[in-house]
């Protein structure tokens, strides 16, 4: 016996007939003409549909009020405005892109798809074009029959390249995705093509496609309107083709590390460089020593490396000492003794990284019996506080040398690019707090839990853009002579502490969803109140709140564009405001705001698309 | 068999937990506290090195600019500008809700419907809308309206300066509308007494329907009753003038009360609050064989909810100014703005006839006429703006011409006496001419949609409604199916089941996410700002702008808010209490 269990020959089940195949005729009276009702909704369906894409159609084609070249002439001012230089975007995106390929090898993302779904992919994106502009043709020429007039927008003409090439373009599709899966037979079914092969063939297409573009052709016009998508493709091809060969090398590379390095070290190893990619990029990468060379005072690196060494050494002996079982109550007098330290530290005049430095020994002092317990831990838990510590002096330094993100108010920083800062800064900054708020708020201590729901309410009961106005008026007032933070960072901090209130919310509905079993079996384990919560609650609870997180991360991502209200010059500024302020472009403002409004959707779409396969690989709301 | 009794040893006060959190908790407080105390002087610092002094006094100074939209600025002050700006936040508010709510609601069903297309679209609908940004939204709807008002792009202003049934401007749409007039708080009165009686006789009704088991017509009836009152009160409403001295006596009555008074009922109210408390912890602590035992936490939190409500007290009796302003704020409220509602006085034209005469020699018009003749120029100018325009300009020129006799101006005072007195006017929308080249609508006729107001609310209502159909949704998929088939194996059809068995059981589901969703709405109403539509932060910024009084018009701003989320949570809390299924 090999230990499998054999288990006896069930015989075939007799199934069910299949039910006979549906023809359209069939599938349409089903779902469109059931009944006389269901006929008029159907009509008037058709109608509305009908004129949405005329309407539609006729902004998209109608080059001389739309002015696309507005947007594809500024493509770069509503990315990255003026201030990084685009080598500086191009690494960090390269950056992104490689961690994400290696990513994706290392956890083996993507699976296989079966042709069949390419094939009527194509049939179905060929047939809808043809569907439109043949429907948009008939009903137009019943309409004109009927009625005698025109409803303005797209409508077929003969004489128009557009509309012969639309034709062409959709019946080329269609007649490829059939051929192929006719060639295809019985084996489009299996699943055989990679997702990320696809993925690759994709980009590879895209990329190949900047290179040859001279879109749009439009009735022989030689003017602006012609070569509307020339701009972007001749200055982004060289950028986008290194960018996707990186990808692909790296997702290469990923895919033959992942055979010889050990899969627990190497996922620890990427989600460290995820983590530090941020930093990185914006004080690193993006930031650019030319444009804050006057927050760079008397600086001396030596300082600040000996300061690091010294609190290495000392703070590693305390937190080593205060992680031994044996030491006992003595432990706390280790950490009484630092708290000391800390207080005093604030009132004598000091370096600031000190003061620092001093908090995160005592963070780390405080912990070292939750997570220092047994030898194996206490060398790991060692290990954390030196590359905290390392990460940390780094970070000071990088800031003492003059950060970009803490530019001044006027700040040359902006388009897309801000977006995304504040953005991703909103969320790594709210989560802790936000983590620490729910659990305050659900926490048997009265003061602490007070304290939590007042702050969640009142600055849930107040709009975002209050807050905002409160960063850009209030803040200035509130903080010591001399000290003043650039806009941008008022801006996410308070963005930031108005995003933990609601993420608070959403944690405390996870904590609720723990059952307080849970807890009990903790404390009968022994475990404090904080490992409790660390190692018990939090994961479950983080758990089953994801999907509402990703909620949150949505609207986060869209209302960064309230920013624009208080002078900043993020995506949407820069699209409402400064495009269409520029003497040639002037009266492009609806072009630029539905151009924003498809690049917000497309972000916030995906997203959303992800929450729903998380929220169904999760099993969330299953029982 | 040895038995080891362990002695129970309370540890020392260091390793006791009790006392280990509640020291923690202490010191985050006052550290808190400390830092409030720090920024608070910062600030004060801050601002006095700028000159500015921090004060609410410019809610009573003048500060004049003009605002378009909604009641008018008059008196031009501060305060009342806010008052206009919280006003127009309200109405974008209930308009959006009402709004968003029928929409949410048709593209949430129709988000199941077995028709393929109408589901599309509706899905269509949903997806676009709600993964775009709302600001881009507010901004593309402003941007539209600009060119959906005007009826010929060419010439933007078509109309003559006048009075219209409809009048669309660049500056907005006016719409003839019914407003309340000079009688309007006295038959307000008629219309409460008949929504009470008509309350109580439906319940009567119902009650009966139930015992008897034959339809009483309960909703029918009730209405008719209000409607009956609403038509004795249009006719009889100046029986409730005399309310008006009431109001006043009771507001004269009110601000003569010593301050005294107030802060010592204020401080007793904050003990009463705590003795409730108190009193209420003990009894869920008693069990049927007497009081529990109460833990060291029990206790901590029982001397710092009495401490709380102690140091609440002191305080009120020791400020005077909180009391003072409330008992001046209640006072002038019954006799500075609900008594002169009910005064007919002041629309009251009774002079003798020899006066008209000596005005209508000296050829003054009607108004002035009105003015001379003892009416505050206010009420004048509102008196002869209700009428149609032809029968002022005919007096006018009559009393010009001299074919008007003083008996015949006498007796059109009358007329414009009685018709000041209804209730309620028609009021058709005007347009005026505002500077040499532009035309604007007049504030006080009719209803004004202007883009702002347009663009605001159809952004909100859209937004809001993708949103609201996705809580239908979820709502009425939670249903089990069971239910939809036992309705149609009772024979009821895929509508009937929807209406009578689906979505009231739905809107149980329903209801607390949608209070959610009006509580968004409300505070994206905020965001009007992008269009220049004069909500609340509009005025603010504008105000703060002028005066340089920014930190009082964030607490304006946030009180404003916070009163606002609490009364909306509080109107979801009572009917998600009221609907909650009961469990047996």
């Amino acid at each position: 016996m090999t230990g499998r269990i054999e288990l006896p020959e069930v015989p075939e089940l007799e199934l069910a007939p299949e039910p006979p195949p549906h023809g359209p005729a069939v599938w349409a009276k089903n779902n469109l003409f059931s009944t006389w009702y269901s006929t008029l909704l159907t009509i008037a369906g058709l109608l509305i549909v009908w004129l949405f894409l005329k309407s539609i159609l006729g902004f998209i084609f109608d080059f001389d009020a739309r002015r696309w070249d507005a947007v594809t002439f500024n493509a770069r001012f509503l990315m990255v405005q003026f201030y990084p230089t685009l080598d500086r975007v191009w690494i960090s995106l390269g950056i992104v892109l490689a961690l994400a390929a290696l990513s994706f090898a290392f956890w083996r993302a993507g699976g296989y798809v079966a042709p069949r779904r390419l094939t009527r992919g194509l049939m179905r994106v060929g047939g809808f074009i043809l569907f439109v502009i043949i429907g948009i043709a008939a009903i137009d020429y019943i309409f004109g029959i009927i009625f005698g007039f025109d409803f303005g927008g797209f409508s077929f003409q003969f004489s128009a390249k557009v509309s012969w090439i639309a034709i062409a373009v959709g019946a080329v599709l269609f007649a490829i995705g059939w051929a192929v899966e006719r060639a295809l037979g019985d084996r489009g079914k299996e699943t055989i093509i990679s997702t990320m092969a696809l993925i690759g063939a994709a980009m590879a297409g895209i990329v190949g496609l900047l290179w040859v573009i001279q879109l749009p052709v439009e009735d022989g016009d030689p003017n602006s309107a012609a070569k509307v998508f020339e701009p972007i493709a001749s200055s982004t091809a060289g950028p986008w083709t290194i960018l996707a060969a990186t990808g692909v090398l790296a997702y290469l590379l990923g895919l033959w590390l992942r055979r010889i390095i050990p899969e627990r070290i190497a996922k620890g190893v990427l989600t460290g460089l995820w983590l530090l990619s941020f930093p990185i990029i914006t004080l690193g990468i993006i930031n650019d020593p030319a444009f804050s060379a006057e927050f760079a005072p008397e600086f001396q690196l030596s300082t600040y490396l000996v300061i690091g060494v010294a609190f290495l050494v000392v703070g590693g002996f305390a937190i080593a000492a205060a992680s031994y079982p044996a030491i006992g109550e003595w432990s706390a007098a280790i950490a009484g003794v630092i708290a000391i330290a800390v207080i005093l530290s604030w009132t004598v005049a000091m370096l600031m990284i000190i003061r620092f430095l001093l908090i995160l020994t005592l963070l780390f002092v405080l912990g070292a019996k939750t997570f220092g317990g047994s030898p194996a831990a206490r060398v790991r838990y060692l290990l954390g506080w030196a590359s905290f510590l390392v990460i940390f002096v780094y970070f000071f330094i990088l800031a003492q040398g003059g950060s970009s993100v803490a530019v001044p108010t006027e700040s040359p920083f902006g388009g897309l690019v801000l977006t995304f800062v504040i953005f991703i800064a909103v969320m790594l900054l709210s989560f802790p707090v936000g983590v620490l708020l729910a659990l305050g708020r659900t926490s048997t201590m009265p003061i602490f839990r007070l304290m939590s729901v007042a702050y969640i309410e009142i600055i849930r009961a107040v709009p975002l853009i209050t807050w905002l106005f409160m960063a850009v008026i209030f803040l200035p007032f509130a903080l010591p002579t001399g000290v003043t933070y650039g806009g941008v960072i008022r801006v996410i901090m308070f963005y930031a502490a108005f995003s933990a209130a609601y993420l608070a919310e959403n944690v405390r509905g996870g904590l609720q969803a723990v059952s307080s079993g849970q807890q009990e079996g903790a404390k009968a384990v022994g475990m404090t109140t904080v490992q409790t919560a660390i190692f018990i609650t939090l994961p479950q609870a983080l758990r089953a709140v994801i999907p509402a997180l990703v909620g949150q991360a949505i609207a986060t991502f869209k209302d960064t564009s309230l920013v624009t209200i208080v002078g900043l010059f993020d995506f949407l500024h820069i699209a409402r405001d400064s495009i269409p302020g520029q003497t040639q472009f002037i009266g492009s403002l609806r072009t630029t705001l539905i151009v924003a409004a498809v690049v917000y959707w497309i972000f916030t779409f995906t997203m959303s698309r992800a929450s729903q396969r998380l929220e169904k690989k999760l099993g969330v709301g299953e029982h | 068999m040895a038995v080891t009794v362990h002695k129970q040893v309370r540890p020392p006060f260091w390793r006791n937990t009790t006392v280990l959190k509640w020291v923690a908790q202490l010191v985050f407080l006052f550290g808190f506290i400390a830092i409030a105390l720090i920024l608070i002087r910062q600030v004060q610092d801050n601002l006095s090195d700028r000159g500015i002094t921090f004060d609410f006094d410019w809610l009573d100074g003048r500060l004049g600019f003009p605002i378009r939209e909604g009641i008018d600025t008059d008196p031009a002050t501060g305060g009342r500008n806010i008052l206009v700006g919280i006003v127009n936040t309200l109405r974008v508010t209930i308009f959006g809700i009402i709004a968003a709510t029928i929409l949410g609601t048709i593209v949430g069903v129709a988000r199941l419907s077995s028709n393929w297309i109408v589901q599309r679209l509706s899905t269509l609908y949903v997806e676009s809308i709600r993964n775009i940004p709302l600001l881009l939204q507010i901004l593309f709807w402003g941007v539209v309206s600009q060119s959906f008002f005007i009826l010929d792009p060419a010439d933007p202003d078509t109309l003559e300066p006048g009075r219209y049934l409809i009048a669309p401007t660049r500056k907005g749409v006016g719409v003839s509308w019914i407003q309340p007039w000079g009688g309007f708080y006295q038959w307000l009165v008629w219309v409460i007494i008949g929504a009470v009686a008509g309350f109580f006789l439906r319940r009567r009704l119902v009650r009966q329907r139930e015992e008897q088991g034959a339809e009483t017509y309960p909703d029918l009836k009730a209405f008719g009753v209000l409607v009956l009152f609403g038509v004795i009160g249009w006719f009889a409403h100046p029986v409730w003038a005399w309310l008006g001295d009431v109001f006043d006596a009771i507001g004269g009555f009110i601000t003569d009360i010593p301050t005294i008074v107030f802060q010592l009922v204020f401080a007793a109210g904050a003990l009463a609050i705590g003795f409730w408390w108190l009193k209420r912890f003990l009894d869920e602590r008693r069990t049927p064989s007497g009081l529990a035992k109460l833990t060291d936490d029990d206790w901590f939190r029982m001397i710092f909810a009495g401490l709380v409500s102690i140091l609440a007290a002191l305080f009120l009796v020791a400020v005077a100014g909180f009391s003072s302003e409330v008992r001046d704020v209640s006072g002038s409220f019954f006799s500075d703005w609900l008594a002169p509602k009910f005064d007919s006085a002041t629309r009251v034209i009774d002079v003798p006839i020899s006066e008209i005469e000596a005005d209508v020699a000296a050829g003054m018009t009607l108004e002035d006429i009105a003015i001379a003749e003892g009416l505050d120029r206010d009420s004048a100018h509102k008196l002869v703006d209700g009428l149609t325009p032809g029968f002022v300009a005919d007096i006018d020129t009559g009393i010009e011409n001299g074919t008007l006799s003083a008996a015949q101006v006498a007796e059109k005072l009358e007329t414009i006496r009685s018709r000041a007195d209804n209730p309620l006017r028609w009021s058709r929308a005007e347009v005026e001419q505002s500077g040499a080249n532009f035309l604007a609508l007049s504030p006080n006729s009719g209803v004004v949609m202007t883009p702002g107001f347009f663009a605001l609310w159809i952004a909100v209502t859209l937004y809001t409604a993708s949103f609201i159909a996705e809580v239908v949704r979820g709502g009425i998929l939670a249903i089990s199916k069971g239910q939809n088939e036992a309705a149609g194996a009772l024979g009821l059809t895929r509508t009937q089941a929807l209406r009578f068995v689906v979505l009231p059981q739905a809107f149980r589901i329903i209801f607390p996410p949608l209070g959610n969703q009006y509580l968004n709405l409300f505070k994206n109403t905020s965001l009007g700002i992008a269009v220049a539509f004069p909500d609340i932060v509009q005025i603010g910024q504008t105000t703060y702008n002028q005066n340089g009084q920014s930190i009082p018009v964030i607490f304006v701003w946030m009180a404003f808010y916070l009163t606002g989320s609490l009364i909306i949570s509080a109107i979801v809390n009572f009917y998600n209490r009221r609907m909650k299924l009961v469990e047996r």
